[in-house]
């Protein structure tokens, strides 16, 4: 009677087991994912982790607005605000503090580095001509040539070369012309700014920060694999993707593209978009439609987009060294090149993944 | 043993099943279309459910419409356009988005494990 008893007992506990078993193994490890506006862009945040996801992702939503409030030209009372108005009332002298004098710093770097051509491909104070442009006003307009020329005074075209920022913060400009605008940095600092939250965060094991354009993808997914990034097939509002990037955690990759922000002049019928050459005034001239940067630095990628995107692949090569960043050009007759080390795989058929060579051959 | 022993492990597997069956149908319920208007959802529905919806946003007009399983923002009034030039949706993580407005058109399913974990536009 006792064996048996204990054989029921038994095989009481292995169902039991069995059942525990079955439908653990179903369980799905906890995710939060969101989408939400911020920095006048789409924010679309992913976490893993334990704890309240959904409060930790509030909380790195508030951070962003926090940093928009900072850097924004937009925010009259924004730090970066009060930059401009002290440069144009003192001479070209300003005092920037706290984390803003290492962007600043960065931001003015990546510029000089990113010279090509007779200017500087991107730079943070040349708000003169991109204010004036104010690609995401309701409705944007061509302004008036006199203005444009107005703009380019006091040689804007390289104007972050004769800007600079000293370690007390001190920011001298030549230039009386010179207004800080971070549109080609801001989401990149704002995945650098999320990157310090989450790794003090024990909790979050894995995340996909996407700022607009501008993403990061943290720690481990839940499977451990590699995380997979699409990049949008620049074709003008199709939405559909390119192709995938698969990466290990903490890389940032950003692209730059002439489909981004545009409008069509309606008495020339021409296409006007975001990226603007600071010597011509007008948006950029180039064989490119797309620059995806993937590196290790938020600000760094998201600044990089905009410089390769204007100096194309052959010019670009040693700024990419410089700051050990990988590239995908895609050019306006469906080419894909694919430069450094980056596990890409093409998805739409209508493109064709080619050489360096092949590449330039084809825009000559 | 005895045919009450049997009789107790098939009850406790059945158990077993049920449960592994349960959280099969949940987790399988149809992919979900979720609609937001900045930040905060308004709207879910089915993907398999064909339909129009008028999205309550703040400024102007997003009309949103699923139709063979597939979603396409039909109507908007915003500056750009781009919301209503993009191409249909139908895939797990595929998302519509009109900035101007707010809004964002997202498809989910619980299990559905995305190919992508993200895009840069």
């Amino acid at each position: 009677m006792l064996m048996r008893g204990q054989i029921k007992k038994g095989l009481f506990m292995f169902a039991a087991l069995s059942w525990l078993i079955i439908t653990g193994c179903e369980r799905q490890p906890e995710s939060y994912s969101h989408t939400d506006f911020a920095m006048g862009t789409v924010t679309n945040i992913t976490l893993y982790g334990t704890g309240d996801l959904e409060e930790k992702e509030k909380n790195i939503i508030k951070e962003v607005k926090k940093l928009e409030d900072t850097i924004s030209w937009r925010i009259e009372d924004s730090q970066l605000s009060k930059i401009n108005r002290e440069l144009k009332e003192n001479n070209g002298k300003a005092k920037a503090s706290g984390n803003m004098k290492n962007w600043i710093s960065q931001a003015l770097q990546i510029s000089r580095d990113s010279y090509c051509d007779g200017r500087n491909t991107v730079d943070p104070t040349i708000g003169a001509l991109t204010q004036l442009w104010d690609f995401e006003s309701d409705d944007p307009k061509v302004p008036s040539a006199s203005s444009i020329q107005n703009a380019l005074q006091g040689n804007l075209a390289v104007n972050s070369s004769q800007t600079t920022i000293d370690e007390e913060g001190t920011i001298t400009a030549k230039n009386p012309n010179t207004v800080f605008d971070f549109g080609a940095y801001g989401k990149g600092i704002g995945t650098d700014v999320i990157k310090e939250t989450l790794e003090k965060d024990d909790d979050i094991s894995g995340a996909m920060i996407a700022l607009g354009g501008s993403i990061y993808v943290y720690g481990e997914k839940p499977d451990g694999e590699n995380w997979n990034v699409g990049i949008q097939t620049p074709s003008k509002g199709s939405g559909e993707v390119l192709g995938s990037i698969s990466t290990k955690g903490d890389t940032f990759i950003s692209t730059s593209g002439d489909y981004e922000k545009y409008f069509v002049d309606e008495t020339t019928g021409k296409t006007y978009f975001h990226i603007l050459d600071p010597k011509t005034g007008y948006s950029v001239e180039t064989d490119i439609t797309s620059c995806t940067i993937i590196c290790d630095s938020g600000i760094n990628s998201d600044g990089l987009s905009t410089a390769c995107f204007a100096m194309g692949p052959e010019k670009s090569q040693e700024l990419l060294k410089k700051y050990n960043a990988s590239a995908i050009f895609v050019d306006k007759k469906n080419h894909v090149y694919v430069s450094g080390d980056v596990d890409f795989s093409l998805s739409d058929k209508n493109y064709k993944e080619v050489s360096l060579e092949e590449f330039l051959k084809a825009n000559q | 043993m005895k045919k009450k022993d049997f009789i107790l492990i098939g009850i406790v597997f059945l158990i077993a099943l049920a449960g592994f069956g349960f959280i099969r149908w949940t987790q399988h319920d149809g992919t979900q279309v979720i609609v937001t208007v900045d930040g905060e959802e308004v709207y879910r529905t089915d993907l398999s459910k064909d339909q129009t919806y008028e999205i309550p946003v703040e400024e102007g007009t997003n009309v949103m419409k699923i139709q063979n399983g597939e979603v396409t923002m039909s109507k908007a009034d915003c500056p750009d356009q781009i919301c209503r030039n993009h191409a249909a949706i139908s895939q797990t993580g595929e998302t519509i988005v009109c900035l101007p407005h707010k809004a964002v058109i997202e498809i989910t399913s619980e299990t559905g494990t995305t190919e992508l974990d993200g895009i840069t536009q």
